[in-house]
């Protein structure tokens, strides 16, 4: 199995957690404020605390007996389901490293938290449709299995979100925390599923995933174009003007997903692969209001 | 700047090996994109040439093109000049082979100018050691760096060009192996008329030229075979730039033949002069009017023997044989003990089997032929070998004999003729010798009278001696060893005045100082020797600009400094560079951790590796 994330790696996220908008109506134990009223404070479960959890629930007895400092979880905080829904369309393995591989790291992360928060995490791979998935379950066995899917993933085929999205919403019945990992290059438009997820109820974060090359390609004369998920070919030479037109493009492709999400209150990132993924989730998450 | 190791520049073909790989890898331009939609349509880069070049340029192959170019020039071992104001050593070495004897003007000498040279280097570095080196086939030191340079000055002023030919850069190391080698002096200074082969950059060479030459370069005597005097072979060679109305003058010390030649500019030639007359064994060639450099207008040869025929005589004279013998070649008799030619055995019934070619005339001799009783004849000549040599020109049918004797072969010879199965000529051809038999005693026939008599015996006497001039021929050089071994034992050796030479006993060679006729006495005979100053001392003196020389004021004041060690660094540092950018790094680097630094470090180096 690829290693995607170490444990240096995910001892330095141990400190985040989601931020969730509303109250959500999970009925396991977790860390977000359930709707339901009149249930008092009962012990549920322990974890390991991590700077800035509140020291009340700092269990000191343990401390004394294992010299580990854990945590006390109550029942009236609700778990949340994270869906996880990462494009592996033939044009997500572009890049060294691919950007499959950098959404596969930023998908573990965010299971991770997921997870240590007490919350059900699903990993929903898709191309054309759904892929094999993984359902939503928590504790922190469940990060094995989605790590081993992770290290399977074969990006390949064409790009449909609207049927995955489609298919997404037949499986699932629980409205959540829905991650939408893609790099959207398709002409496609993604807005009609987009508008589905937030009919459901669910809290969408965006990330779009390019390569800094995709981003700012470097002339190269005349060349060969290939896409990677049609195989269709197209020569073209490749200098300053046409660069300034495809950046054109580009930007034009980008704010107009941009603005349709915010117009919605769906939060949108973009994530070249050459960004730090603890930039990502410690900088980027935070401003954007995902992670606190 | 100067190459000491130019050869190695052919590694520069090496650029065709990686501009090969460069093309066979990027023939096509290729990328993979994730939305072609975003290209379609796009108006292309109308590309100048110039942009289409620059964009073309891969900087990887640029930077490996740069890096092979550099570490190849390193390998070259370039040196350039900087300037010095005091050595730490000094060797001079003046060139005395026979051509620094040429004129450049009437009172002046090549080696007079190498003199003059030598002085200013001593005057230059008044207080620098200084080593001295005539350099010839035979080199000597002339100073030793312990001696002063007043001292140095007068034996350089006193030292006179020898007859030798050119010493080489083996001659050279060898005598500067005395005093540590050529690279034990920080200067080394080669005064000459000529460049020296395969001689090290570091050697600094100053030319000194002048005076007009034309000369014999080679030069030989044949004896005629089939008939009397000999044949020179001459060459001559014109190394100035004009025409030279020129007379060539061949004698032998008693007659002599000349022949006027016009030589065409910077042309050699070669002439056949017959020399009917001559009946000598030491010639000598000689060019008039003589020019700057007489030492190869007059060239010597020597043959080891006589032209005369010599000739041992046994049994009955017979004046007719002689006649004939001597209408082919001058004869001369000798004794019984003397070294012969050929042996005659007439009228003899038996003889004991004697060592060298011998004629046979009615005569018998032990292992070869026995004579018996004369029988009376009959029938007419049977000729067996219509083509051998030996009767060529002989009409048999001529011959008329009343009696032959029975004559028995007892060495399986070859019958060229017989009467009634009674042979009448045999001949033994064996590898160290020649044997030929005629049956009929010459006073019971008519072939003394008849024309073809003395054909037959030219034919004998040239078949059985056999002893023409080698085809080629080495010339004896002065300086050079010549063999005395194989002559018999040693009595003296006169050298070209008649003045005796010392030999050390059980000497096998000996070194002639100069050109002429020598005689070594022997107990079997006076051998004339030739000795002539080496043909390669009448080649073109080389023109200063032709050669890699130094002018004077680089010569006094500038060393060598090597510059591979910068060009090897520049190498390295271009391949660093090429790696670098390989593995994609930017510059300014933004690596994340220490740890991607090692392994980027550990990267390049593999990839140096």
């Amino acid at each position: 199995m690829e290693r995607f994330v170490d444990e240096a790696f995910l001892e330095r996220l141990a400190n985040l957690r989601f931020i969730v908008k509303g109250r959500r109506k999970g009925h396991l134990s977790g860390t977000h404020v359930s709707p339901r009223s009149g249930i008092s404070l009962e012990f549920a479960d322990y974890r390991q605390y991590a700077p800035g959890d509140d020291f009340r629930y700092i269990d000191w007895n343990i401390y004394g007996r294992l010299d580990r400092m854990l945590v006390k979880t109550f029942v009236h905080e609700t778990d949340l389901p994270v869906y996880l829904l990462v494009d592996l369309s033939g044009s997500m393995q572009l890049g060294s490293p691919s950007k499959a591989r950098y959404a596969a790291r930023l998908s573990a992360a965010l299971a991770y938290l997921g997870l240590r928060s007490l919350d059900r995490v699903g990993l929903y791979p898709y191309s054309e449709d759904l892929a094999s998935l993984v359902p939503p379950r928590h504790g922190m066995a469940h990060f094995g299995r989605i790590l081993r899917a992770l290290s399977e993933i074969d990006p390949g085929g064409g790009t449909s979100f609207d049927t995955a999205v489609r298919g997404f919403l037949n499986r699932t019945k629980e409205s959540g925390l829905v991650f939408v990992i893609s790099d959207f290059m398709t002409s496609e438009s993604c807005q009609d599923a987009f508008a589905r997820l937030l009919h459901r109820g669910d809290e969408v974060v965006v990330i779009q995933i390019l390569h800094p090359e995709e981003i700012a390609p470097t002339p190269s004369g005349t060349t060969r174009l290939v896409d990677v998920e049609t195989g269709r070919r197209l020569t073209l030479t490749i200098g300053k003007r046409a660069l300034a037109e495809y950046d054109a493009r580009l930007r034009e492709l980008r704010s107009g997903l941009r603005e349709f999400l915010t117009e919605r209150g769906i939060p949108y990132f973009l994530a070249p692969t050459d960004l730090p993924i603890e930039r990502l989730l410690h900088e980027t998450f935070r401003t954007g209001g995902v992670l606190q | 700047m100067s190459l000491l190791n130019p050869g190695t520049l052919y590694l520069l073909f090496l650029s065709g090996v990686v501009l090969l790989l460069f093309f066979l890898r990027a023939r096509e331009r290729r990328r993979e994109v994730s939305a072609l939609f975003l290209w379609e349509g796009l108006k292309g880069d109308p590309q100048s040439r110039a942009t289409r070049i620059r964009q073309q340029i891969d900087w990887l192959l640029v930077l490996q093109l740069l890096a092979l170019a550099a570490l190849v020039f390193a390998l070259a071992e370039p040196v350039r000049r900087v300037s010095v104001s005091r050595l730490s050593e000094l060797a001079i070495v003046i060139d005395g082979s026979a051509s620094m004897q040429t004129s450049v003007d009437e009172e002046t000498t090549r080696y007079d100018l190498a003199i003059a040279e030598a002085l200013e280097l001593l005057e230059r570095y008044p207080s620098t050691p200084t080593t001295l080196i005539q350099l010839s086939e035979q080199p000597r030191i002339l100073a030793s760096p312990d001696m002063s340079h007043e001292d140095i000055a007068n034996t350089l002023q006193a030292s006179a060009p020898t007859f030798f030919a050119d010493g080489s850069i083996d001659d050279l190391s060898s005598i500067m192996s005395v005093f540590g080698g050529l690279a034990s002096h920080e200067r080394v200074v080669l005064l000459s008329d000529h460049a020296l082969e395969a001689a090290p950059t570091t050697l600094a060479v100053r030319i000194v030229t002048g005076g007009e030459n034309r000369a014999l370069s080679a030069f030989t005597v044949r004896e005629n075979l089939s008939g009397p005097g000999a044949t020179a072979f001459v060459e001559v060679s014109n190394h100035t730039d004009e025409y030279q109305d020129t007379r060539i003058r061949i004698s032998d010390g008693v007659n002599q033949t000349s022949i006027s030649i016009l030589l065409n500019p910077r042309e050699t030639t070669q002439y056949v002069v017959p020399f009917p007359t001559s009946r000598g064994t030491e010639f000598s060639a000689s060019l008039s009017p003589t020019d700057d450099f007489p030492l190869d207008d007059i060239r010597y040869f020597a043959v080891d023997r006589p032209l005369d025929l010599r000739v041992r005589w046994a049994g009955t004279a017979n004046r007719y044989l002689k006649a004939a013998l001597e209408a082919v070649t001058p004869v001369t008799l000798v004794g019984g003990d003397d070294e012969a030619d050929l042996t005659i055995l007439y009228d003899v019934a038996e003889f004991r089997n004697v060592e060298g070619n011998v004629l046979l005339i009615h005569a018998g001799m032990d292992d070869y032929v026995e004579l018996g009783p004369d029988a009376r004849l009959s029938g007419s000549i049977d000729v067996l070998q219509p083509q051998s040599p030996l009767l060529a020109g002989v009409d048999a049918s001529s011959f008329r004999f009343t009696a032959l004797p029975a004559a028995t072969d007892l060495a399986g010879g070859s019958i060229l003729l017989e009467q009634d199965r009674h042979p009448l000529l045999i001949v033994w051809e064996e590898a160290e010798r020649t044997v030929a038999f005629v049956g009929p005693d010459l006073m019971t026939t008519n072939l003394p009278i008849v024309i073809d008599f003395p054909v037959l015996i030219r034919n004998l006497v040239t078949r059985l001696t056999r002893l023409p001039a080698a085809s080629t021929y080495t010339w004896n050089h002065a300086g050079g060893a010549v063999a005395l071994d194989g002559l018999g034992t040693i009595g003296e050796l006169l050298d070209a005045d008649d003045r005796p030479l010392a030999l050390p006993a059980g000497a096998s060679v000996f070194h002639p100082e100069k050109p002429g006729i020598y005689r070594l006495v022997t107990d079997r005979a006076t051998y004339p020797i030739a000795v002539n100053v080496s043909p390669e001392e009448s080649r073109d003196p080389v023109p200063a600009s032709s050669v890699e020389a130094v002018d004077r004021s680089q010569l006094l004041d500038t060393t060598l400094q090597p510059l591979w060690p910068w060009l090897a660094l520049l190498g390295l540092l271009l391949l660093l560079a090429e790696g670098v950018r390989y593995a994609g790094f930017e510059w300014p680097p933004h690596w994340p951790s220490w740890t991607a630094r090692l392994r980027a470090v550990s990267f390049i180096s593999r990839r140096a590796r």
